[in-house]
């Protein structure tokens, strides 16, 4: 019962993670724009915001901090795909290398660093109850804003002027040109938006969910992000719902190994990513229903010159 | 020959085949191809760490060095470091080029690529295309593994992973997707490597800076892309901001400003 409670905190606590990533990209994606660079944004992030935890001691100026390079490094991507029209995958893989290189370059001095104590969330009555309180009750206050930013999402999407210009951008960048919208201002916005929320998660994994900077850290959960969206249709409370589905994947791996099942930790490790195979694989047996749910012009390049 | 590690593949034949037609598809090869990276380190770290590790290594996680004959032999009769996978990789370029130019499958790869509705029109079949460059482009990365594990490596260990896979997309960008251009790519992006495995010899500075100057190189290339065939102009967004439908500042064609500088 209460291995039970603590497995579904934890997955609780590794879709919060995938949640942030998948709904930056979500947002991306609604404007038409694919962002394979995530996995090196929320690296960088990830050392941003490790550095700033380090040095203020404080984890909401890290979360911030982590926001802010990820935003930071969203424009530039944004600029180079947005503006001067190169390859959105070419340019994001560029993106991830970089990346990748730069938070190992830049966090080399923070590998031995540690942060001071973790603080303990515990909301006063909720958290009392028997098995609800420490599985749903104890966590962080990130993963409750999770929840909130999904609901808010959805509103905004569909029911707010905005998120209707957003989604046309997506749509059609060409119509909503000619009705007079700034799509490649919009696209920008869209793009930093989505890097500060990739930013964000990937803060939270260097600060609350693995206190520590280690090389590679992310270890593909930017990947598995971008898989969500697909996975999820494009709509947030199904990105939502399969971020804790991978969640409870990455955490069933640890649970079986402390059962004592008698598999091999690597093959155990594996298995988040082999369902992101799986999943992206039967997915794409179903040709029309991707197609009627994807954001029309999603990868392509719009230069309103003509 | 061994499975390759570092199967994340790429190779100029795969690109002109797959990029342009699959953008439907899109995200979903190129996520596939970042997860499976992780799905082939685990694999690789399992063999090292479990069944094929080295009974006399002191628990290292590494297997026995390979048999002289099973390694690949060097050329020059061992004067320089480097060994036949030279003149495989020499071949292969020259094999590829014939392929591609010479040969009415490559053709209909290379129309496949730049056109695809061109393609259907003549029947090409894309699925075949498909195929064909995406075993061939495994089939040579994993050469390209098993080369680099029997030849200077000469045992498998954790560390075999050197990035190469993902280098070896920048190398074919940067080698204009053309086998040959490659040859010379490849010459540059190894410098990069030799280049980083300096610095953090003499220099103490981390490894990983290679990956920073290939993700640079990468953006300065698909940026300089853009910048060859248009030329910016800036038009000033306020007197414009009355008739929105006119951009802030657009890239136009550099045939279309001749004279207008």
């Amino acid at each position: 019962m209460d291995a039970m409670a603590l497995l579904l905190a934890a997955t609780l606590n590794a879709g919060t993670v995938l949640a942030f990533a998948a709904l930056g990209l979500l947002i991306n994606e609604r404007a038409g724009i694919v962002n394979l660079g995530a996995e090196g944004i929320m690296l960088v992030a990830a050392v941003a915001g490790f550095a700033t935890a380090v040095h203020t001691g404080n984890d909401w100026m890290a979360l911030t901090a982590g926001a802010a390079a990820g935003a930071l490094l969203a424009a530039v991507f944004g600029l180079l795909v947005i503006w001067l029209n190169t390859n959105q995958y070419a340019t994001g893989l560029a993106l991830s290398l970089f990346g990748s290189g730069f938070s190992a370059f830049v966090g080399i001095r923070f590998t031995q660093e540690k942060l001071g104590e973790r603080s303990h969330y515990d909301i006063p009555v909720l958290s009392d109850i028997p098995f609800i309180g420490p599985a749903l009750f104890r966590q962080h206050p990130m993963v409750y804003v999770a929840i909130a930013l999904t609901v808010a999402l959805a509103w905004f999407l569909y029911r707010s002027r905005a998120g209707l210009v957003l989604r046309a951008v997506g749509e059609s960048p060409e119509s909503a040109h000619a009705l007079g919208y700034p799509v490649r201002r919009i696209r920008l916005i869209a793009v930093m938006v989505g890097g500060a929320l990739c930013g964000i998660s990937g803060a939270y994994i260097s600060v609350v969910y693995t206190p520590l900077w280690v090389e590679g850290m992310v270890a593909g959960k930017g990947w598995i992000a971008l898989a969500l969206t697909t996975f999820a249709t494009w709509r947030p409370s199904r990105v939502l719902l399969g971020a804790y589905l991978f969640g409870g994947v990455t955490m069933l791996q640890f649970h079986l190994q402390g059962e004592g099942v008698q598999i091999s930790s690597q093959m155990l490790t594996m298995l988040p990513y082999l369902a992101t195979i799986a999943v992206l694989v039967l997915i794409s047996r179903n040709a029309t229903w991707i197609r009627v749910n994807m954001p029309a012009s999603l990868g392509k390049p719009f230069s309103p010159g003509g | 020959m061994l499975a390759t590690p570092t199967a994340d593949y790429e190779c100029p034949l795969r690109h002109r085949a797959s990029c342009e037609r699959t953008r439907l598809w899109s995200t979903v090869p190129w996520v596939i191809d970042g997860v499976l990276v992780y799905v082939a380190d685990m694999v690789l770290s399992y063999l090292v760490y479990g069944p094929w590790k080295d009974p006399q290594g002191y628990n290292f996680p590494q297997t026995i060095s390979f048999l002289e004959a099973t390694k690949v032999p060097r050329l020059f009769g061992g004067m320089f470091r480097v060994n036949i996978g030279l003149v495989v990789a020499l071949l292969a370029v020259a094999g590829f080029w014939l392929f591609m130019f010479r040969i009415y499958a490559g053709f209909q790869l290379q129309v496949g690529g730049l056109a695809a509705a061109a393609a259907r029109y003549a029947g090409f079949s894309s699925r075949k295309a498909l195929w064909l460059a995406m075993l061939t482009s495994g089939g040579m990365a994993g050469l390209a593994g098993a080369l680099e594990t029997a030849g200077p490596l000469g045992q498998l260990t954790p560390h075999v992973p050197a990035g190469y896979g993902f280098a070896g997309i920048i190398v074919a960008f940067v080698g204009r997707l053309h086998p040959v251009g490659s040859v010379f790519s490849a010459v540059l992006m190894s410098m990069f490597f030799i280049g980083g495995e300096l610095a953090q010899s003499r220099l103490g500075m981390p490894k990983s800076l290679t990956g920073v100057f290939q993700g640079l190189l990468l953006f300065s290339l698909l940026a300089c892309d853009t910048l060859i065939y248009y030329r910016p102009r800036w038009h000033f967004a306020r007197a414009q901001r009355k008739e929105r439908t006119r951009p802030a500042n657009v890239l136009i064609p550099h045939a279309t400003v001749e004279g207008n500088v």
